[in-house]
C-alpha cells in the first residue's frame, strides 16, 4: 500500500477531479463537526445559564457581596 | 412471574431519562475519539491510499463519504421510525427524546448523501441532478426528515407533536424500500450497489477496506451525536427536576 500522488499538488489536483473530491469531502467534514459542536456547546451554555438562574448561585453571589 | 418482573424494571429504567444521560455521560470520553480516529483513518486511507478507480479514475473518492452518509441516513430513518413506534405502543418517554435527537441527523446525513452525490455527478455523469429514482426518493427522505422535524416543533402540545411526528415517521417507512431497490426496479444513472450482503461485492479489495473503516467511523459517529444531541434534550426538559438541580449545583459540571 502506498501514497497513490506524488506531490502535493497531485494530491490536490488528482487528475482534474480535485476540486469535485475536496469540495464535496470539505463540506461533509464541515457538518459533521458541526454536528457534534452544536449540541456540546449548546450543553454546556444550557448548564451555564441553569445554574446562573439556580436560587443555590443567587444566594452565594449575593452573600459575596455583602461579604 | 418474578422472571418477567425483573425484565419488566430493566425496560422501565432504560426508558429513565435520567438513566440514560448518566450512562451515556461515562461512554462520551471513548466514544468522542474512537470516532474521530475511525473517520481520519478511513478517510486518508480512501484519499490517498486507494487505488484509483479503473473507469472513474480519481472522482470515485468521493464514495468513502458518499455511501457511509447515505447508508447512515437510512440507518437513522429506522432509528426514527422504531422510537416513533415504541413511543406510541408503550409511552416511553425517552422514545420520543431519541426521536426528536434522530431527526436533524437524520436530516443532515442525507443532504450530505445528497450534496455529495450531485457533485459527483459532475465528472461522472456529466450533470449534477437528474430526476432518477434513486435521488428523488433521497430527496423525500429529506423533506421526511424535515416534516418530523417541523412537527415536533410546530405542535405547542408536545404529546400531541410527538404522536403526529410518530405517525408521519411510520408513513414515511414506505419510502425505505423504494431507496434501496430504486437501482434495481428503474434504469438508472446512478450505479447499483457496491456493497452487498448476500453475494460478492462489486468492489476491490483495496477499496472496500477504507470504506469499511469509513461505515465504521460513520456509525460510531451517528452512535456519538445521537447520544449528545439526546443529552441536551433531556436536560432541557428536565431542568426543574431535583436531579437536574442537584447536577447544577455541583461545581465539576461547568
Amino acid at each position: 500500500m502506498n501514497l497513490q500522488f506524488e506531490s502535493l499538488f497531485d494530491a490536490l489536483w488528482m487528475d482534474g477531479h480535485g476540486p469535485y473530491v475536496w469540495l464535496a469531502v470539505g463540506i461533509s467534514v464541515v457538518i459533521l463537526i458541526s454536528m457534534v459542536f452544536i449540541p456540546i456547546w449548546s450543553h454546556k451554555q444550557f448548564l451555564i445559564n441553569l445554574k446562573m438562574n439556580s436560587p443555590d448561585f443567587n444566594k452565594k453571589s449575593r452573600q459575596e457581596e455583602t461579604e | 412471574m418474578r422472571k418477567l418482573g425483573r425484565k419488566w424494571r430493566w425496560f422501565h429504567r432504560m426508558g429513565s431519562p435520567r438513566w440514560f444521560y448518566e450512562i451515556t455521560g461515562g461512554w462520551l470520553p471513548w466514544l468522542i475519539p474512537l470516532a474521530f480516529s475511525l473517520l481520519a483513518i478511513g478517510l486518508f486511507w480512501g484519499l490517498f491510499l486507494a487505488p484509483p478507480d479503473a473507469r472513474q479514475g480519481q472522482s470515485y473518492r468521493i464514495i468513502f463519504v458518499h455511501v457511509p452518509a447515505s447508508f447512515l441516513a437510512l440507518v437513522g430513518y429506522y432509528v426514527l421510525a422504531i422510537a416513533g413506534a415504541v413511543g406510541l405502543i408503550w409511552r416511553i418517554k425517552m422514545s420520543f427524546i431519541l426521536m426528536k435527537a434522530a431527526a436533524p441527523i437524520g436530516a443532515a446525513l442525507t443532504f450530505i448523501a445528497l450534496f455529495t452525490g450531485a457533485i459527483w455527478g459532475k465528472p461522472t455523469w456529466g450533470t449534477y441532478w437528474v430526476w432518477d429514482a434513486r435521488i428523488t426518493s433521497m430527496l423525500i427522505l429529506l423533506f421526511l426528515y424535515l416534516g418530523v422535524m417541523a412537527l415536533q416543533r410546530a405542535l405547542v402540545s408536545t404529546d400531541t407533536a410527538f404522536k403526529a411526528s410518530a405517525i408521519l415517521a411510520l408513513v414515511g417507512t414506505v419510502n425505505i424500500p423504494i431507496i434501496y431497490k430504486s437501482v434495481d426496479w428503474w434504469y438508472t444513472l446512478h450505479q447499483p450497489a457496491t456493497l452487498k450482503l448476500t453475494s460478492s461485492s462489486t468492489m476491490h479489495i483495496e477499496m472496500l477496506q477504507p470504506l469499511f473503516f469509513m461505515i465504521c467511523g460513520f456509525y460510531l459517529f451517528y452512535m456519538l451525536v445521537l447520544i449528545l444531541f439526546a443529552r441536551l434534550e433531556i436536560l432541557q426538559r428536565e431542568k426543574s427536576s431535583r436531579w437536574v438541580r442537584s447536577l447544577v449545583s455541583e461545581d465539576c459540571v461547568i
